[in-house]
């Protein structure tokens, strides 16, 4: 019989939760598939971001509960202020990154596979010049044709670019995250303030990262050479 | 608020962001590590595999034709194939080249064409798809850059166990814990900022697919060529 696997000395009591958390769509049949196929973009993408989700899970917040009931209460506290004040832009401007960059790969994919195509009739056209040539007008109208999807796919996705839609988002989102951590963990600017004060400015900070202008992050050590 | 109840908020808050943040980063980046790998690996052997077969198909191509044609087998299939057409023209025109037909039937009756009429044209089709769909994949691997990937989640993984080792222990009075819980976490974000910059730099569209994009940008004439995926051209 298998002995049981010895503890951790310093594992955390609520360890056992394994999966990252994220609001991407997760497709079943695609786990069985190569990793290369697994980064494949959605043809249908889910249309609106999940208002539910939470970057830290409710059943985290009770394992620890049970161990600290009385000193969670004021990071149930800062936890509940900040889905309103920050949650929510972060999952607005996550779902806006994960949809442009599902987007935008699906674009290129496309075009990749038209140059592919378009490569392949290329090379039978140099061939049928010899063997069969009277195959030549078939081959250039085709080759009109994928020309002309490139053209029709160009105009569409010219529209509202996705990739600098994309990066900008997930910039936005990251900062948005770290910003909830730093209010959580009382980092600077944080540590120098106190009840109302303390949310406004995270409100203040979040409105200023959402609009695409990202305040300084600063350090403790920052924080305290410009206080002396 | 009394030291005791300090320090288990100063302990409950440590639990939070280990397994909120660090934790649920170190997941991300080794899922991302693991994932990014399996695809670099999977995309370059078909590369590879497609290169093999090109060079194959190739080569025997070029082995049968100068086969065949040392055996004149090359110009007896032509005639076998054409010598039915001669005969349907000649018939068409009204010119009696039945006979002239069967001669030609007769002198390829026992001729096996299939070498020149289908393997060698099925591998000329092999040598031609194959180089396209390898640059197919290697445009793939450029656009997804599952190996400068790797090397990223890589980097913000070991800087994470840096981080990770400024974690305050149960033997710190309040005021050491409380300064290793904030280095501990300022740690952490800035593995998590530092990997968000760096991967944001990484983000590129192909060379070859912005010149295909731009073509047929060209061709409608619109404005803003090297902007309509915002992709740098």
């Amino acid at each position: 019989m298998m002995a049981d696997a010895p503890e951790t000395p310093n594992a955390s009591p609520i360890a056992r939760f394994t999966q990252p958390v994220t609001q991407a769509a997760r497709s079943g049949w695609r786990s069985f598939m190569p990793a290369f196929i697994q980064e494949m973009p959605y043809l249908r993408f889910p249309s609106a971001p999940n208002p539910q989700f939470r970057l830290i899970e409710q059943k985290h917040i009770e394992a620890i509960k049970s161990l600290y009931p009385e000193a969670t209460e004021r990071i149930e506290a800062d936890i509940a202020f900040m889905n309103y004040e920050l949650l929510r832009l972060f999952v607005e401007r996550d779902y806006e990154a994960k949809s442009n960059q599902n987007r935008y790969r699906v674009y290129q994919l496309l075009f990749l596979t038209l140059a592919t195509i378009a490569t392949l009739i290329g090379s039978f056209q140099a061939l049928a010049l010899n063997s069969s040539p009277e195959w030549l007008p078939i081959w250039a109208f085709l080759e009109t044709v994928v020309a002309l999807l490139a053209t029709f796919l160009a105009t569409v996705s010219g529209r509202e670019p996705p990739l600098p839609r994309w990066l900008d988002n997930r910039r936005r989102a990251e900062q948005l995250r770290r910003e909830y951590f730093r209010f959580l963990m009382n980092l600077p600017p944080y540590d120098s303030l106190t009840g109302y004060k303390r949310q406004v400015e995270l409100s203040r900070r979040a409105a200023d990262i959402n609009r695409g202008m990202f305040p300084e992050e600063p350090t403790v050590l920052s924080s305290e050479k410009a206080k002396s | 608020m009394s030291a005791k109840a300090e320090r288990e908020r100063l302990e409950a808050l440590y639990e939070v962001f280990k397994v909120a943040a660090l934790d649920d980063q170190r997941r991300y980046y080794r899922f991302r590590v693991d994932r990014c790998r399996k695809a670099a690996r999977q995309v370059n052997f078909l590369r590879a595999l497609f290169s093999l077969l090109t060079g194959l198909a190739s080569a025997l191509a070029g082995l049968l034709i100068a086969t065949a044609a040392g055996d004149s087998l090359v110009s007896q299939c032509a005639l076998d194939r054409l010598g039915p057409i001669a005969a349907s023209a000649a018939a068409g025109a009204g010119v009696d080249m039945a006979a002239a037909a069967a001669n030609v039937a007769a002198a390829t009756a026992d001729l096996d064409c299939t070498l020149v009429n289908v393997v060698v044209p099925l591998l000329l089709v092999v040598a031609v798809v194959a180089p396209a769909l390898g640059a197919a994949f290697t445009t793939l691997a450029d656009l997804f850059q599952w190996d400068r990937q790797t090397q990223i989640y890589d980097t913000a993984l070991e800087n994470l166990e840096v981080a990770d080792a400024h974690s305050p222990v149960p033997d710190m009075n309040n005021v050491e814990y409380q300064a290793a819980l904030n280095a501990f976490a300022e740690g952490t974000l800035t593995v998590m900022r530092d990997e968000t910059t760096q991967w944001g730099q990484l983000i590129r569209t192909p060379e070859s697919l912005q010149k295909y994009i731009d073509a047929a940008v060209r061709r409608q004439n619109l404005p803003g060529a090297g902007e309509q995926t915002g992709g740098s051209a």
